[in-house]
């Protein structure tokens, strides 16, 4: 009953000064309006003359280098940081220079770090530390070097000596049938010319069919 | 006292004037609670001030009542400027969408809130010239119920008013909300400058030794 009646008194005085809440509520919005529009103004000028939109105050100034100043009381001679390298990395660090399916860190738990710290072991064992054996890795396989046709190797010596002679084996089937046999050479002469299988033809597309704009070579991907 | 000048009431007269007392005790009440929300509301947006002065004034920048006023005054309204300019484009909208209706159909006569083709046909309206009624015969008046003259419907020539005075409205509010929280830091400001810097000697004793007063212990 009392809050009711104060709520009533209140209300009383709420109504007769609510015309000047009111009076002093709209100079307000007046005030801001205007402040509005000439702050306005100020931030065309301040936008064409590369300020702030709201200039520092000066006290605001003042408490800035108060606390710069403060800043630089607690910590007096800041230590540079050292720039890591990064042709070096650091100890303990990995380098995941491989690359892997998702599904392995998928199914798989993540792998423990491989790296340890070198600090830990003496300084002969880093120092005399054997080299690892390098590893061996399958070296390319030497492309066949072009060799003259066999025709050419069976070119006759001018002067043939008597061992070469004598170390011939000629074919059991000569003396039986010697027309069969000089056929049998003519036919391994045909078929045993050597054409090597690794040639150029395989990386440059030489088209032979047309001959009236040149050769036309076109490198493989 | 003249017995004319007295006032006699019947029994449903004072029944009647008993539920009006009632009814105006209610309405203060309702506009004394509307009163102290509103004053709570404005407690609670002056405390912005605080935030805004409070670092010059910890570390002892402004020394006076004066300088706190001043200061105080330009970050209150570079804080109003910051609120307002929002609701300002707002109403601002809302105007230019009206300005260039009238424009377009060279009727500046339009009045954007009449219940016909404006913002008042999403409104009841009822005619209250009607209630009062004299007789023909002169004698007594007739009181009746006002009439019901629009109720709401949607109007398509009326969008322009609808997005026009929706955005005015609410542009408007806010605004006014903005306003009225830079009259609470202001009022805030005029308290703080008066308390901050009040000395007191209400536990003050002159004979009492400075080691055992209130005040600043002195080093050892």
């Amino acid at each position: 009953m009392v809050d009711l009646l104060k709520a009533f008194g209140r209300g009383i005085i709420y109504v007769i000064c609510f015309p000047f809440f009111i009076v002093a509520l709209a100079i307000f919005a007046v005030i801001g309006l205007l402040a509005f529009i000439f702050q306005l103004i100020k931030s065309i000028i301040f936008f064409f003359t590369g300020q702030k939109f709201f200039p520092e105050l000066p006290e605001d100034k003042e408490l800035r280098l108060m606390q710069e100043a403060e800043e630089a009381r607690r910590n007096p001679q800041p230590q540079p940081q050292a720039q890591p390298q990064m042709d070096k990395p650091a100890q303990g660090d990995l380098m995941f220079e491989e690359t892997y399916d998702e599904d392995d860190f998928l199914d798989e738990p993540s792998p423990e770090p491989m790296a340890q710290p070198r600090a830990q072991t003496p300084i002969e064992e880093i120092v005399f530390e054997e080299e690892p054996a390098p590893e061996v890795t399958p070296t390319p396989k030497p492309k066949p070097v072009p060799q003259p046709p066999i025709q050419e190797m069976r070119r006759p010596d001018p002067e043939p000596s008597k061992e070469l002679l004598h170390e011939e084996e000629e074919p059991a089937g000569d003396f039986l049938n010697p027309f069969d046999a000089e056929e049998e050479a003519a036919e391994e002469e045909e078929l045993e010319i050597y054409q090597p299988k690794g040639t150029n033809d395989d990386i440059y597309q030489i088209d032979e069919e047309d001959t009236d704009s040149g050769v036309n070579i076109n490198f493989d991907d | 006292m003249n017995p004319n000048l007295l006032i006699k009431f019947t029994e449903n007269d004072k029944r009647v004037v008993i539920a009006l007392l009632f009814a105006i005790i209610l309405l203060f009440v309702i506009i004394g609670l509307l009163g102290s929300l509103i004053i709570r509301v404005m407690k609670w947006q002056g405390k912005k001030c605080d935030t805004l002065v409070s670092d010059v004034v910890t570390n002892h920048i402004v020394k006076t009542p004066h300088q706190l006023r001043k200061y105080a005054a330009k970050k209150n309204i570079r804080h109003f400027i910051k609120q307002a300019w929002l609701p300002i484009i707002i109403t601002i909208i809302g105007a230019a969408t009206l300005v260039i209706r009238d424009a377009v159909l060279n009727d500046w006569s339009y009045n954007p809130f009449n219940m016909n083709t404006g913002f008042g046909s999403l409104f009841f309206v009822w005619d209250f010239t009607t209630i009062i009624q004299t007789p023909e015969t002169g004698a007594g008046i007739i009181l009746s119920w006002p009439t019901l003259i629009n109720s709401p419907h949607f109007v398509t020539e009326a969008i322009v008013a609808y997005i026009s005075v929706t955005f005015m409205v609410v542009g408007g509010c806010w605004y006014l909300v903005a306003a009225q929280a830079y009259l609470a830091r202001t009022i805030r400001a005029i308290k703080l400058s008066k308390k901050v810097f009040e000395k007191s000697l209400e536990n003050f004793d002159q004979n009492t030794p400075p080691q055992q007063a209130n005040g600043p212990q002195l080093p050892q």
